[in-house]
């Protein structure tokens, strides 16, 4: 069996469809924006910026490609983006003519949340009403602090680009570049476990938290950015009224820009203020918020609006220099300084001047003064005072010269005397002293009158005393009498003790007396009287239970009446006692009483039981006088 | 005697001889500045001067004739026509605190005398007060009439002589009660005078500090630090000082009182 042929008019049209596609295609490509799209770098961390960039170009007729879009894998999130530019691209074939391409060109930032080969895109652009499309591009995502830190630039993995001139893209400045090819170096003691802002934040840190009033204070302020390029657009530095400051940082130079971890991120540091401060007294001292207004990219939502950042402020601890081993003349100095002087000429007329020079030198605030050793008859002028201060391993440092002018009145070989300054080394915790011998200058006598005669003045303290070379007794001071208490207690206790002791003696006294009449008083006597009556009745004793009863019932009419009854005749004391107001019955009762004791004392057979009742009725009569209350006084 | 006690017992006289000598050590070290003071003076060094005695006094060496020659040097500051504000205050402080310790040195009185009435010609020239001295309230004029240890006396006089007008009152015979009669009132007036002067005398004495201006003048401010208008206090002034708080004391000079920066004024020892 022979195989068939394809029949030759079928053959033709394949072929011509195949032309026509090929033409079609051609001419579908040929009026399509040119595209590419790159992306940098082509390896980064979990959370670092990438970028990805697309060019999309056509001719020149050509309105500009637009509405770039590209699509993001699961895993990779848009930071910022697109930031679209204008792009102009030029081409000269082998010859023929220039060909001038322009459209646009886009940029994305990315950034992966976790590690992974990511195919991102492809990027794409709309023109004449549809979509192209170009390449996808492909990136190496690896673990936070797994990506090798390379010196070189993502654009130059082989460092070549030192030695090649690298084509920048037209329309497209490195500077805007929103995030640096060339990573700053590493500082980890910038690290910060969290950012207290967005995009862009200060902070401030001081290498000290406690210091000596003088001691130097460095302060340091930074400016951390997670991205773009923020401009600072207004500017309110740090208040620290109580230091006295000296900025540490040369004029017109930038310091070199470092990275740090905040948090998840790498942030990069920029050193805005390096100031050296001097506390100028004790206490809790305050450095206050430095504040700037950002404005720029990715930080502000619309024109005219700014982000404003503080620092963090910060508090000193500062107190005064030990007290312990301070030496004589200590004025507050504190660094570490030497002194050197020179003196010109050695020899002037009297009313005339040398020029003495004095260098200090050392680290810390150079005082601005220096104790000169003034006596009488040399007289010191203000200096003149230059300086050279810098900036050596973060201590200021520096050297500042005095001028003086001193004049010297009185003739002879004038001992200038030394300079000397105490100074506390807050480095070593202990005072010391810088000192330098001036020498001596000799002084001819001048014709000239000095300057300020002082002989021709009046001296309002010539009479006083001169100078006392030993040290004399000391008058003892005992403590002032008034300072003890035995004192108000002695001059208090004479008078007040003699009040007491007269008034405890009348008191006494009374208490006596009072005692005595009330063992004399008639109802005592009558009481005692009656206990012997009952007692003498029990044993059946007349005489003397009539004995008892006749000198109660008499000790009754005394004491109720006032009526001594035994001078009364029995017979007669009725009357007498109704004449006291003392009712019959009553007074009948006391003479019968009284005639019944008289009749039983000389009866001894007397039986008890009478004597009983006898002793009974005497005790009613005793109750019945003292109810009486018969009118007292009667004799 | 046991190993151990000897130890110790040695141990203790060791530290008692250190003792000693650093005690010596230390009086030899405020004889000895005193020393290069009173050279320093000699040699017309008087910045040299007032430094040396100002750190014997910062030492808290308290000696009158240290003070008096701190107030020299103060002295020989305005005499060599370097005078500072306040020296003379300075100087007076100086002669006060001599008298204070040594009530008696006539020298002294004298520097003092001579320190005020420069001041007071100083102010004359320039139009103001020449009193120095201000009367002080009538509480405390009555007070200073005598010293403490004189009220004393009289208030132990009045206490004993109205003891014995109370004794003497009950005695049997007229003529002792008509002396204790008399005695009795006497005391009594005496003993409640003098108690009280010397009881004012000696709250005073606890209560107040004295010092010196030590400023050309002292402006009198109320609580909150605002300017009085009152009469400044001048230099070289003796004044009261009652209450400190913070930067600013009380003072009392005369009649006036009011508040003024503790650094105007030399605080005076006790």
């Amino acid at each position: 069996m022979t195989p068939r042929r394809l029949p030759a008019h079928l053959l033709i049209a394949a072929l011509g469809c195949v032309a026509a596609l090929c033409v079609t295609l051609s001419a579908w490509a040929q009026n399509a924006p040119r595209m590419r799209a790159s992306i940098q770098p082509t390896q980064a961390e979990v959370g670092e910026a990438f970028i990805v960039q697309m060019t999309a170009l056509a001719s020149q007729r050509d309105p500009p490609p637009s509405n770039p879009k590209v699509k993001l894998p699961a895993g990779v999130v848009l930071r910022a983006g697109p930031q679209i530019g204008p792009h102009v691209e030029a081409s000269m074939p082998m010859g023929g003519q220039p060909t001038i391409r322009s459209g646009i060109s886009v940029t994305w930032q990315l950034q992966a949340q976790r590690p992974g080969r990511f195919r991102i895109g492809p990027p794409s652009v709309e023109f004449r009403g549809r979509r192209y499309e170009t390449n996808v591009v492909e990136i190496d995502i690896v673990p936070k602090g797994q990506k090798p830190q390379r010196g070189n630039s993502p654009f130059d993995p082989f460092n070549l680009l030192p030695q090649l001139p690298f084509p920048s893209m037209p329309g497209f400045d490195d500077d805007d570049w929103p995030f640096s090819p060339k990573e700053p170096p590493r500082d980890p003691a910038l690290s910060l476990p969290a950012a207290p802002a967005a995009s862009v934040f200060l902070r401030s840190i001081v290498d000290k938290t406690r210091a000596v009033v003088g001691e130097q204070v460095t302060l340091s302020i930074y400016q951390y950015t997670r991205s773009g390029a923020p401009d600072a657009v207004d500017v309110h530095e740090a208040t620290t009224s109580d230091f006295f400051q000296r900025s540490m940082l040369t004029p017109g130079t930038d310091p070199e820009p470092r990275s740090a971890q905040v948090g998840e991120h790498t942030w990069r540091v920029e050193l805005l203020r390096r100031i050296a401060l001097f506390p100028l007294k004790t206490g809790r001292l305050e450095i206050g918020p430095m504040r700037v207004s950002f404005a720029g990219f990715g930080l502000t939502r619309g024109r005219g609006t700014t982000a404003v950042r503080e620092s963090n402020p910060l508090e000193i601890d500062v107190e005064e220099p030990p007290l312990n081993g301070r030496p004589v003349g200590y004025r507050g100095d504190v660094g570490n300084f030497s002194l050197g002087a020179q003196v010109e000429p050695r020899t002037a007329d009297a009313g005339g001047a040398v020029a003495v020079t004095v260098h200090l030198t050392g680290t810390g605030n150079l005082p601005q003064s220096l104790p000169v050793p003034a006596r009488t008859g040399v007289e010191w002028l203000d200096p003149e005072t230059r300086e050279k201060i810098e900036v050596r391993n973060d201590r200021i440092v520096g050297t500042r010269t005095f001028t003086y002018v001193v004049r010297l009145q009185q003739p002879g070989e004038i001992d200038l005397g030394e300079i000397v300054l105490p100074f506390f080394d807050p480095e070593n915790k202990s005072y010391s002293t810088a000192r330098t011998l001036l020498g001596s200058v000799k002084v001819r006598p001048g014709s000239a009158a000095p300057a300020s005669s002082s002989s021709a003045e009046r001296d309002p303290f010539e009479s006083v005393a001169t100078v006392r070379t030993t040290l004399g007794p000391v008058p003892a001071r005992g403590t002032p009498w008034t300072d003890h208490r035995w004192f108000w207690i002695l001059i208090a206790a004479g008078p007040i003790g003699v009040l007491v002791a007269g008034g405890l003696s009348s008191a006494t006294r009374g208490v006596v007396s009072r005692l005595r009449s009330r063992q004399d008083s008639p109802a005592r006597l009558a009481a005692l009287a009656m206990g012997s009556a009952r007692k003498a009745a029990k044993e059946g004793n007349a005489a003397e239970t009539a004995v008892g009863i006749e000198r109660a019932v008499h000790a009754w009419i005394e004491g109720h009446t006032g009526l001594r009854s035994r001078g009364v005749l029995r017979s007669e004391l009725a009357g007498r006692l109704r004449e006291l107001d003392i009712d019959d019955e009553t007074a009948e009762r006391a003479a019968t009483v009284l005639g019944e004791c008289e009749g039983i004392r000389f009866d001894p057979e007397t039986s008890r039981e009478r004597l009983s009742t006898l002793t009974r009725t005497a005790e009613e009569l005793g109750k019945k006088l003292g109810r009486a209350r018969g009118t007292k006084g009667a004799k | 005697m046991k190993r151990g006690v000897r130890v110790w017992m040695l141990g203790v006289v060791a530290l008692a001889a250190c003792a000693s000598f650093t005690r010596a050590v230390r009086a030899e070290s405020d004889a000895e500045m005193f020393a290069r003071g009173v050279s320093a003076l000699r040699e017309g060094a008087y910045d040299k001067a007032i430094t040396l005695f100002e750190g014997l006094a910062d030492r808290g060496f308290a000696h009158p004739d240290a003070a008096y020659n701190r107030g020299l040097s103060y002295l020989a500051r305005v005499r060599a026509h370097a005078e500072q504000p306040g020296d003379l205050g300075r100087a007076a402080a100086g002669f006060e605190e001599t008298l204070a310790q040594r009530p008696r040195d006539r020298d002294a009185e004298h520097a003092l005398e001579q320190v005020r009435a420069e001041v007071a010609r100083r102010s004359a020239m320039r139009g103001g007060s020449t009193q120095m001295q201000a009367r002080p309230p009538i509480a405390q004029a009555l007070v200073g009439l005598a010293p403490e240890s004189v009220w004393a006396a009289g208030a132990a006089v009045g206490s004993l002589v109205l003891t014995v007008g109370l004794l003497l009152r009950r005695k049997a015979t007229p003529a002792h009660r008509l002396a204790g009669l008399i005695a009795v009132p006497l005391g009594a007036i005496a003993l409640i005078l003098f108690a009280a002067l010397a009881g004012g005398a000696r709250h005073l004495r606890h209560t107040t500090s004295q010092g010196v201006v030590s400023v050309p003048e002292a402006r009198l401010l109320d609580e909150r630090g605002l300017t009085r208008n009152a009469e400044p206090v001048p230099e070289a002034a003796k004044v009261d000082v009652i209450e400190r708080r913070g930067a600013l004391v009380l003072i009392r000079h005369g009649t006036a009182e009011g508040w003024t920066l503790a650094s105007n004024v030399r605080l005076l020892p006790r």
